[in-house]
C-alpha cells in the first residue's frame, strides 16, 4: 500500500491504514507533546495525542495531501489540541502539587530519562524556540514539516532554531565547567 | 558541543479501542463531507447569481447612475420666450403696457435712435424695431421690455435690469440706471448721450 494509498484508506475508515499511520506518528508526537512549550502538568501528553488522533479522523476528508505530509498536518492539530487545553487549565486555575510519595516508578521505557534531560534544557528557550528544536533536533521533522506544523514560514524556523542552537551551546558549555569546576 | 537531542521515538501500538474509533470517525466524516462539482459549475452559478442580482438591482433602479426602465424620465420643458415665469402674467403685463405706451417711444425718440436705439445689454445687436430686452434671444417684440424673471408693473418702460426701477421711458441694458435722457444704448456702462446717437 503506497502511502497515498493509506491515507485515502484512512478516509475510507479503514483500521489497517489507521495502525499504519499509527505506527508511524503516535510515538513522535508524543515526544513532541512531552518535550514542547506550556505543557500543562494535570493534562497528560498522551492525552492530547489521543484527542488529537480523534480531531485528525473528523477531520481527515478535508485532508488533501499525502502520508509524508500527514505528520505535520497531525502535528498542527495537536498545537491547537494543546492550546486548548492549555486555556481550559487557565480556567479551572489548577496548582500543581508534588508528586506523591511512591508516585515514580521505573518505567520500562529507558527512554524517560532522557526526555525529561532534554525537557529539563529546552526549558531556557522561548517557546517558539523551543517548538521548533523539538520538532527538528528531537524528533526529526523537516523543516518543511515544521513550518506547515508550527504556522510558520521555513525562514522563520530557520532563523529560530539557529538562535536555539546558538543559546543552548551557550547553556551547555556553562553548565560543563561548572561541572568540570566542580 | 551541542550534545545530541534526537530521541529514539518508540514505535508505539495503537489501542484497538482508539483504532476503532478512529476508523468510525473517519467514516463519518467522509459522509458528511460535501460531495463539490467541478470548479466550473461554481463558476457558472456565481455568474448567473451576479446576473440576476445586477438584473434586479437595473429593474428595480437601485444601481447608482442607472435609470430603471419602469421610472419616467422628468421632462424638460422648453425656455420661455420671455423672462417671465407666469406667462399668464406676462400677457396682462402686455396688454398694460399697450396702454401705456412709453412715451419716450411716442415721442419721437425712436427716429432719433434710428430705430435702434434701445438695447437690453446683448452681446449681438438683434433686428430691433425699438423694443428691448435683456434677453439673450432675439424675439418678436410688441414694445413690452423685460429682463426680469418676474412680471411687473411694467408701464412701458423697459430695461434689461434685473430690479425693476424708476422708469421714465428711458431705456437701457445696464446693469445700473443712469441718467438717461432719452438716448438708450445697450452699453454695459453708463454713458452720458444727448446727440441722439448710439455709442
Amino acid at each position: 500500500m503506497t502511502d497515498d494509498a493509506v491515507v485515502a484508506a484512512a478516509k475510507r475508515g479503514d483500521q489497517d491504514a489507521w495502525r499504519s499511520l499509527y505506527r508511524a506518528h503516535a510515538g513522535r508526537l508524543v515526544v513532541w507533546l512531552e518535550t514542547r512549550s506550556g505543557s500543562d502538568s494535570a493534562v497528560a501528553a498522551e492525552d492530547v495525542a489521543a484527542q488529537t488522533w480523534l480531531t485528525a479522523a473528523e477531520k481527515v476528508a478535508d485532508y488533501t495531501g499525502g502520508a509524508e505530509e500527514f505528520g505535520a498536518w497531525l502535528f498542527g492539530i495537536a498545537r491547537r489540541v494543546a492550546a486548548n487545553y492549555r486555556r481550559r487549565s487557565g480556567r479551572r486555575r489548577t496548582d500543581p502539587v508534588a508528586d506523591a510519595p511512591g508516585a515514580e516508578v521505573d518505567g520500562p521505557d529507558a527512554t524517560v530519562p532522557e526526555r525529561a534531560w532534554i525537557a529539563d534544557l529546552l526549558a531556557g528557550l522561548s517557546p517558539r524556540e523551543r517548538d521548533v528544536v523539538a520538532c527538528i533536533d528531537v524528533v526529526g521533522l523537516s523543516s518543511a514539516d515544521t513550518a506547515r506544523a508550527l504556522g510558520m514560514t521555513q525562514v522563520a524556523v530557520r532563523v529560530a532554531r539557529h538562535r536555539a542552537l546558538r543559546r543552548l551551546r551557550a547553556e551547555t558549555s556553562t553548565t560543563l565547567l561548572a561541572a568540570t569546576i566542580a | 558541543m551541542l550534545p545530541d537531542l534526537r530521541i529514539d521515538v518508540p514505535e508505539l501500538e495503537p489501542p484497538a479501542v482508539l483504532l476503532e474509533q478512529l476508523a468510525q470517525l473517519s467514516r463519518q466524516g467522509a459522509a458528511s463531507a460535501p460531495h463539490d462539482g467541478p470548479g466550473i459549475v461554481k463558476a457558472f452559478l456565481a455568474a448567473v447569481s451576479v446576473s440576476v442580482l445586477a438584473s434586479v438591482a437595473w429593474l428595480t433602479g437601485t444601481l447608482p447612475g442607472v435609470a430603471s426602465p419602469f421610472t419616467r424620465e422628468p421632462e424638460t420643458r422648453p425656455a420661455p420666450q420671455h423672462a417671465a415665469a407666469e406667462p399668464g402674467t406676462l400677457a396682462l403685463a402686455d396688454e398694460d403696457t399697450e396702454a401705456d405706451a412709453p412715451p419716450a417711444v411716442a415721442d419721437g425718440h425712436a427716429g432719433a435712435h434710428h430705430g435702434k436705439a434701445q438695447h437690453g445689454g446683448r452681446t449681438t445687436p438683434p433686428q430691433d424695431n425699438g423694443h428691448h430686452t435683456g434677453q439673450t434671444k432675439p424675439h418678436q417684440n410688441n414694445g413690452h421690455h423685460t429682463g426680469q424673471t418676474k412680471p411687473h408693473q411694467n408701464n412701458g418702460h423697459h430695461t434689461g435690469q434685473t430690479k425693476p426701477h424708476q422708469n421714465n421711458g428711458h431705456h437701457t441694458g445696464q446693469t445700473k440706471p443712469h441718467q438717461d435722457n432719452g438716448h438708450h444704448s445697450g452699453q454695459t456702462k453708463p454713458h452720458v448721450h444727448g446727440n441722439g446717437h448710439r455709442s
